[in-house]
């Protein structure tokens, strides 16, 4: 089979599933109008096409790309010079999402003027550019990932008693948001880049994972301090509606240019470095140039084509599910639908896509990409789940299940192999991907905007925090049950 | 009496099966080999390419594959790539191939005893070479070619694969789980090839741990071996 059929059939079958449960809710629970099925149909076939253009655009282009550059800043023989270049990195691709901007400028908005967008930005970006050269640099000189997620989420631990509520929802909400699309395949491919040249296999396996766990850290942290430095107030308004009526050639339209202006500003500074990269390696590249330019090609409009489809269709889906599940039916109902939804959604996740086929090359496929796949489904699941009954029971606070949540997390990582802690805790970031912050947001805010108890400011961000913790514990208990299995092997 | 030896021969008689086939089927194969009763497989992760020409202006060439090696006797070796190809439709283009070669010797424990198919040593001449082939953990390959090159080979190539033997597998929700492994494969002269497995044996153990493979074959031609 080749590769574009490889893909095509994979992408279909990772759609299938969130297709298949939204044509369910039609059928039996939710009336939608003619106008969003016609839009929910043209969008999912324009979901699978765009998908199948990202993923191979990743494959040819922006993967490759990391995996140049790792090489490249190892060489620094001064450790400054490679701190230097991975802060700056780190930087670019933080500033350079959409997805943290689009954020930062509703969490500006509840602030009343006490934080601006890009003071959010510019501090979240500095907490990623430190811990990438962090991250780097525990690589090259072969420190544990369990002792530095330790001291990160210590940290962490401490400075929590410090800060708002609020802020601890927005906190972790930007910090996942950061690791978008983009960056998620090229961060991952750099840290590869970095260990492949390491001489002992095992222990580089191990280091492989890891980046965006600490990256996303990093960015908790500068948020946190952000809070404790300048004490900004938040006040709960509730988000403009955001089911339009219009016709369906107007709704894509519409989409076309924010899909356009997003996608370009995600890729333009990866292709700068790959642009950099083609200039110092000027003879070795030659080769793959026009693989490498027709993979950026590819990944720039299989992301226009992704990001109209999961806008003008998907966004106000998940609206109108969440909002005529709470208004009509039991809520046991739309917490049975969140977990479904949770699943289903995960698996058409593209930087889960990645990480998964990346966790296969890494292991040679002994660590099973559907094994890691389904797992991390079901921890979503339970975190959209659990996000519902917290919006059902206000006096239930997010720090409530964060807290252990995270405590937990950081026990488990002391008994299971470190390949699985490094894996956990960047699938955490990677879970929070473009269509949960499109169709899984806008069905918890659908749901919590008809509930008269709920507020919405925290709970639409707090289901992010959850997003980004329920994999890393559903993950290690995978670790968990791997490492047992390998002992009754040995005995 | 002389059909008895003649078995003996038989049973003597070695082979390494490869199945080069498209991602997915690998783990497929060895469970499929498993139930002729062959202790296991080691598989890898390889590319190949297309000659479809819209494909290549596309720049989308590339396929993913998965090689498998298992070692087994040779009438277990027909009887498997029999079985593989009538269940994967090998005959159809692109689904896969097998092919087999024979092998001198196999180190491992209880499956095989050590073997030694006997050389007709006609051929003295010295810069007759052999391959090895040591299957271990992961982590152990780098001491597989310290220990090789301390008696005399000239070093080494280090390939992460997946697979397990027959005492390794076990199951988590219906999928098997393979662990990590390295083939490591070395080229030395025939004349040394005995100091050289018996050095991987002493440092690895391959035929004490039932985690480990090692087997040699014929090399006719080599160049690049710098004396």
């Amino acid at each position: 089979m080749n590769i574009l059929a490889e893909k095509f059939r994979e992408v279909s079958l990772s759609i299938l599933p969130i297709f298949l449960s939204i044509v369910f809710v039609a059928i039996f629970f939710v009336d939608f109008s003619f106008n969003q099925l016609v839009l929910f149909v043209i969008n999912t076939i324009l979901l699978v096409v765009g998908l199948v253009f990202f993923l191979l655009g990743v494959d040819l282009g922006i993967t490759p790309l990391g995996k140049l550059l790792g090489p490249l800043l190892a060489k620094f023989n001064k450790k400054r010079t490679l701190v230097f270049f991975a802060f700056i990195i780190g930087f670019i691709i933080s500033f350079a999402e959409p997805s943290l901007l689009i954020t930062a400028i509703q969490i500006a908005s509840f602030s009343q003027g006490s934080v601006s967008a890009f003071l959010l930005v510019s501090v979240v970006s500095l907490g990623i550019a430190s811990m990438v050269s962090l991250a780097l640099i525990r690589i090259v000189f072969g420190w544990s990932i369990k002792t530095v997620l330790v001291v990160l989420y210590g940290v962490i631990f401490i400075l929590s008693f410090f800060v708002s509520k609020q802020m601890l929802a927005f906190s972790f909400d930007l910090s996942a948001v950061t690791t978008g699309v983009l960056s998620v395949p090229f961060l991952l491919a750099l840290s590869l880049g970095i260990t492949s040249k390491q001489k002992e296999s095992k222990r580089s396996n191990e280091q492989s994972f890891g980046l965006l766990a600490i990256a996303s850290a990093g960015a908790v942290i500068t948020m946190f301090l952000l809070d404790i430095v300048k004490k900004p107030t938040f006040v709960s308004q509730s988000f403009e509606n955001i089911v339009k009526s219009s016709s369906v050639i107007e709704t894509m339209l519409s989409w076309v240019g924010p899909s356009l202006f997003d996608a370009t500003v995600s890729i333009l500074p990866l292709f700068l470095m790959f642009l950099v990269v083609v200039y110092v390696n000027k003879k070795s590249i030659k080769r793959q140039l026009s693989k490498m330019l027709f993979g950026f090609g590819y990944a720039y409009i299989g992301l226009i084509l992704f990001l109209i489809s999961v806008n003008a269709s998907y966004l106000t889906l998940g609206h109108v599910i969440g909002e005529q599940l709470i208004n009509n039916y039991h809520p046991i109902i739309i917490i049975v639908f969140a977990f479904i939804l949770g699943v289903v959604s995960i698996l058409a996740e593209p930087g889960v896509y990645v990480l998964t086929h990346q966790i296969q090359d890494i292991t040679a496929g002994s660590i099973n990409r559907k094994l890691v796949l389904y797992t991390l489904a079901i921890g979503v699941g339970f975190a959209i789940s659990i996000s519902m009954v917290r919006i059902l029971i206000p006096t239930l606070q997010l720090w409530h299940l964060l807290l252990p949540g995270y405590i937990i997390s950081i026990g488990i990582m002391f008994f299971i192999d470190p390949i699985f802690v490094g894996m956990a805790f960047d699938a955490g970031g990677v879970a929070t991907g473009p269509i949960l912050a499109t169709f899984i947001l806008a069905f918890v805010n659908g749901a919590a905007q008809n509930l008269a108890h709920a507020d919405l400011l925290i709970d639409g961000f707090g289901m992010v925090a959850m997003v980004a913790l329920m994999p890393i514990l559903s993950l290690q208990l995978l670790g968990g049950i791997y490492k047992v299995m390998d002992r009754r092997n040995d005995g | 009496m002389m059909d008895k030896m003649d078995e003996n021969a038989m049973k003597k008689q070695y082979e390494l099966t490869v199945f080069i086939v498209p991602i997915g089927i690998g783990s497929k194969i060895v469970s499929l080999i498993r139930k002729l009763n062959i202790s296991g497989g080691t598989i890898t992760l390889a590319k190949g390419t297309s000659n479809d020409k819209l494909l290549k202006l596309l720049q989308l060439d590339e396929n993913h594959k998965e090689l498998v090696f298992v070692a087994s006797n040779q009438d277990k070796s027909e009887d498997m790539m029999r079985a593989a190809s009538e269940k994967f439709h090998f005959e159809k283009p692109n689904k896969g191939i097998c092919f087999s070669m024979p092998l001198n010797q196999i180190y491992a424990s209880k499956v095989f005893k050590e073997t030694k198919t006997e050389q007709k040593e006609t051929n003295t001449m010295m810069n007759q070479y052999k391959a090895i082939y040591a299957i271990v953990n992961l982590g152990e390959g780098e001491a597989v070619v310290s220990a090789a090159s301390e008696a005399g080979a000239k070093g080494g190539t280090i390939i992460h694969g997946r697979g397990a033997g027959v005492h390794e597998t076990s199951k988590i929700f219906a999928i098997e789980i393979e662990p990590e492994k390295e083939i490591v494969l070395i080229l030395v002269k025939e004349s040394i090839v005995d100091k050289v497995t018996q050095a991987i044996l002493t440092s690895t153990k391959i035929d004490q741990t039932n985690q480990g493979i090692m087997f040699t074959h014929d090399v006719s031609k080599a160049f690049g071996l710098v004396e």
